[in-house]
């Protein structure tokens, strides 16, 4: 393979959760020429340039720009974007990868020519198409995202075919970000002092643990543990204002000072961060620092917790998190569910000052590795894991194998032991959905028989077959609402059958009756697991 | 120079449609959902059929009355809250409930306050239904099958907005139908009528015994009229329905009425069933209303004021196949030029959403608008001139996405 493209048109924490992938694909192909496509904004990208030999910038704000010029007409802005796509490559690429769920996004990866894609795509009769089964996978989990198995940075690994290593995240930190922390270290006389960081805001409010209890957490930390710095970006000076006011000990704010290299910098000096769900998360993550992420609204550890061994989360026991994709809430309950001197036990717990806490209104995960795989799962820490946890860690084993995981690669693992207390699930509860599980297995199995028997049958009877088959689809989506483990195995079978790109019967009935079967399999799979656990 | 106004937004409007847990307008609420989706709109159904079965088991629980009322209030209150889950994760623009849907005071308020526009259609007469008093203010419109004096009543309750919108027919269900031998024999008839028994249809129905009408639906078994009742007193479908009308002569048409011996002495609205016989191109005689001089041109519609003009108008007819199928075709003509669910939809969206979300609204109104409806405009003709999807428009679909925000 001799090129490649990935296409990655999120935000700051999703290109860094994109390193892995790229340092794979380097790895297993050592001779191909890796081109990476960002967003304008981010053109200047924090990852490290050897992970890539070329950066594409897709050139939003300038086609925002001449959109927006209206006198003009968009006709221009089509000429601009044709130069663009004729200047990405003049022979097509090997491989693209679209790590973005966009329909832009897939747009874009469709009209560049390529041997082979992989991700959303656009399909020439306007219907999306997921060339993958762990982007389908992606897109199916987000629907049920209180049961999501997998972080990203595994997904997009996978989504490539790449296995994992033992390397995290990577951030590049030049010579002048080096010298700006040790500026800034010297400035403030905390050279040599324990760090605790603080960041304080998030993309919305939905993730942010309020200000207030932020300065309450800083004020139930002994001092002796550290030197609270908050950081933060430019738009953040007014919260870390906010929790100047409302602290009672002394802090330094830095809110504002640093570049994203400048803040790797400064983090490899700092014990802990603390922080929401955020890109400064990522680069702490991404350095080897510890940290503490409170979560809240509409973000999952499982999917973008900070990627390494040991980090602690702190994430909410309210019914309705995480929020589900696109909700609007009414009541930020979830936000207020961690109250500071709890905060600031699990703090001491994340530190190693400490035992782990017992929380009210919230719970504690601990990232670690998996053996097989060498991905990242968060498990209970004092605490019995709950019914979704069983039904999560069950449901990862089923995916792993049946969408074929690669084996992880490279030393130095280090294996996670056993959860220390083991607690059975609720029996009654696990038998209702192992006896769902078993229901969705008999009703795929009949439908892959009715529609593998479909190329052979009379025309008077195919109608009859392709509605039985669709009957059972709408059965099962109706069984997945009311059944939340049922849900992902189904809405997956959905997508896959929505991607399904044959145009003749016979092969539309072979890739439908390969999707009700795999979702037969899935089902028996995980109903043997939730027994297991009983 | 002026500031130049911004470009208008091109979109679907997002309308979800809330039907009735049972009862006729479950219908009326499919035939809404699919003519809010023939005007272009991106339509979701919450269909409470489903729910009926747990409504009925509850009204059969050996519990006190009061009981029975309670837990059916909380059941309703349960399928209210399916309106928010939908609604909060798909943020349409407008809810059409339908009469009868479950949805409270609560519900509305809640999906009111996150600015989503929530419409009743109020498709039950309000002389036999006053629930409608209690719930008219919970509403941003209401619209009405019966004018006034209705619409001034529903907005002294408190209702901002009512408008008078008759119901109507919906064409791709309510066709005329070629019949096979069988099914002329099943269905074949000089004179039916398809509908409940109530108390006033009965007695219209007994003066005609003699002329041996059918009777299509179910409870007939149990009045006078046995014996008149097709099929064993069963329910009929949709299916059935359309081939009844094909196969009789003269269906008969009389508006419900509680508690009257004979036909509804306040006649201020038309029935469903006026359209969806005029749709299937079938002959009928209709009990006079107020509203069908309005509807229908004189020679497009039979109406009779009393049960001894209705004998009359029955030998007249039956003796003139001729005039029945003439009469019936203007009928058609009129209700699928006019009287269609698209038609009613299309007035509800008038009155509920911003000019920019109307069918058709893709046309630019003013300069600034061009570039960006120009380019909606430009790959809605790419996309119905070609079915494979171009390479030009699939850069002008990525311009549209950096346009409206959304990447």
């Amino acid at each position: 393979m001799s090129t490649i493209l990935v296409v990655q048109l999120c935000r700051i924490g999703d290109i860094l959760m994109t390193g892995p992938l790229l340092r794979g694909l380097r790895r297993e192909h050592p001779s191909a020429e890796i081109s990476l496509m960002v967003m304008d904004t981010f053109a200047v990208t924090p990852l490290p340039a050897h992970l890539y030999d070329r950066l594409i910038a897709f050139p939003l704000s300038g086609l925002a720009g001449s959109l927006a010029a209206r006198d003009a007409g968009w006709e221009p802005s089509l000429e601009d974007l044709r130069v663009f796509i004729r200047g990405c490559t003049r022979t097509p690429f090997d491989l693209i990868v679209n790590l973005t769920h966009t329909d832009m996004s897939a747009l874009i990866t469709s009209m560049l020519p390529a041997k082979r894609r992989v991700g959303l795509v656009m399909r020439a009769d306007r219907r999306r198409g997921i060339d993958s089964p762990w982007m389908t996978y992606l897109r199916a989990a987000v629907r049920s995202r209180e049961l999501g198995c997998f972080h990203l940075v595994d997904l997009f690994s996978w989504t490539a075919g790449v296995a994992r290593d033992v390397q995290g995240l990577e951030i590049a930190i030049t010579p002048a970000d080096e010298a700006w922390a040790g500026r800034f270290l010297q400035e403030r006389r905390l050279n040599g002092r324990p760090l605790i960081a603080m960041q304080l805001g998030a993309s919305a409010e939905s993730k942010q643990w309020p200000v207030e209890r932020f300065a309450a957490l800083a004020d139930a930390l002994d001092p002796a543990l550290g030197e609270i710095v908050v950081i933060g970006g430019p738009n953040e000076r007014a919260l870390a204002a906010a929790f100047a006011a409302a602290v009672t000990r002394p802090v330094v704010n830095a809110a504002g000072e640093s570049s994203l290299g400048g803040l790797a910098a400064f983090f490899r000096d700092c014990r802990l961060l603390i922080t929401n769900d955020t890109g400064p998360m990522h680069i702490a993550a991404a350095v080897g620092t510890r940290v503490m992420d409170i979560s809240s609204g509409p973000v999952s550890a499982f999917e973008t917790g900070p990627y390494g061994a040991g980090h602690v989360v702190i994430e909410p026991e309210t019914a309705c998190y995480p929020c589900a994709l696109d909700a609007e809430c009414h009541h930020y309950a979830c936000r207020f569910a961690l109250a500071p001197a709890d905060a600031a036990a699990a703090a001491r717990f994340a530190m190693g000052e400490a035992p782990a806490p017992v929380l009210a209104g919230a719970r504690i995960l601990q990232s670690r590795r998996t053996r097989e795989t060498g991905r990242i799962e968060f498990a209970p820490v004092g605490a019995a894991p709950t019914e979704k946890d069983w039904v999560r860690m069950a449901a990862a084993g089923v995916w792993e194998h049946t969408l074929k995981a690669p084996t992880r690669v490279g030393e130095g693992w280090v294996d996670a032991g056993a959860n220390a207390a083991r607690h059975a699930p609720d029996p009654a509860r696990m038998a209702l959905v192992r006896a769902h599980l078993a229901k969705v297995a008999r009703e795929a199995d009949t439908a892959a028989a009715a529609v593998r028997a479909l190329p052979s049958a009379a025309p008077a009877k195919c109608q009859a077959l392709a509605d039985g088959a669709h009957a059972t689809l709408e059965r099962l989506l109706a069984l997945g609402e009311s059944e939340r483990a049922v849900h992902p195995l189904v809405t997956y079978l959905r997508h896959e059958i929505e991607s399904v790109g044959a145009t003749d019967l016979a092969g539309i009935a072979r890739a439908h009756a390969a999707a009700y079967s795999a979702t037969a399999t899935r089902a028996r799979r995980l109903a043997e697991g939730l027994g297991a656990t009983s | 120079m002026a500031e130049p106004a911004p470009i208008r937004p091109f979109r679907r409007p997002r309308v979800l449609v809330a039907g009735p847990i049972y009862g006729g307008s479950l219908e009326t609420a499919r035939s809404t959902a699919r003519a809010c989706d023939a005007l272009g709109a991106d339509t979701r159904l919450i269909d409470y059929g489903a729910f009926g079965a747990g409504w009925e088991a509850i009204s059969r629980l050996s519990v006190p009355a009061a009981h029975t009322t309670r837990l059916q209030a909380d059941y309703a209150k349960v399928l209210g809250e399916m309106v928010i889950a939908s609604a909060s994760e798909w943020r349409p623009d407008l809810v059409i409930a339908l009469a009868q849907a479950p949805l409270n005071a609560s519900v509305c308020e809640r999906l009111r306050s996150a600015g989503i526009t929530v419409a009743f259609w109020f498709v039950e007469n309000f002389r036999v239904l006053p629930y409608w008093k209690l719930v008219a203010k919970d509403y941003d419109v209401i619209f009405a099958i019966q004018d006034e004096p209705f619409l001034s009543m529903l907005r002294e309750a408190g209702a901002p907005k009512a408008v008078y919108l008759p119901t109507a027919c919906d064409p791709g269900r309510h066709a005329p139908v070629a019949l096979t031998d069988a099914e002329r024999r099943r269905f074949g008839a000089e004179v039916s009528f398809a509908g409940a028994p109530y108390l006033n249809r009965q007695r219209m129905l007994l003066g005609l015994i003699d002329l041996n009408p059918r009777i299509w639906g179910d409870g007939w078994t149990a009045t006078e009229l046995a014996r008149l009742a097709a099929d064993g007193g069963a329910r009929f479908s949709l299916d059935e329905m359309i081939r009844i009308f094909a196969a009789t002569k003269i269906n008969l048409n009389i508006h419900s009425a509680n508690h009257v011996e004979g036909l509804d002495p306040d006649p201020d609205y038309v029935n469903p069933r006026t359209f969806e016989l005029a749709a299937c191109g079938a002959f009928q005689l209709v009990d006079a209303r107020r509203p069908l001089p309005a509807l229908f041109a004189d020679d497009e519609m039979v109406t009779f004021r009393s049960a001894r003009e209705l004998r009359s108008l029955i030998t007249h007819y039956l003796a003139r196949p001729d005039e029945r199928a003439a009469i019936a075709a203007r009928a058609r003509a009129r209700v699928v030029a006019e009287h269609r669910f698209v038609d009613r939809v299309r007035r509800i969206f008038s009155e509920t959403l911003p000019a920019a979300l109307q069918p058709g609204a893709a046309a630019p109104h003013n300069h600034h608008a061009t570039s960006g409806d120009g380019l909606a405009r430009a790959i809605d003709a790419l996309e119905r001139t070609s079915p494979k999807m171009t390479r030009d428009e699939a850069m002008m679909r990525v311009l549209r996405h950096v346009q409206t925000g959304a990447l």
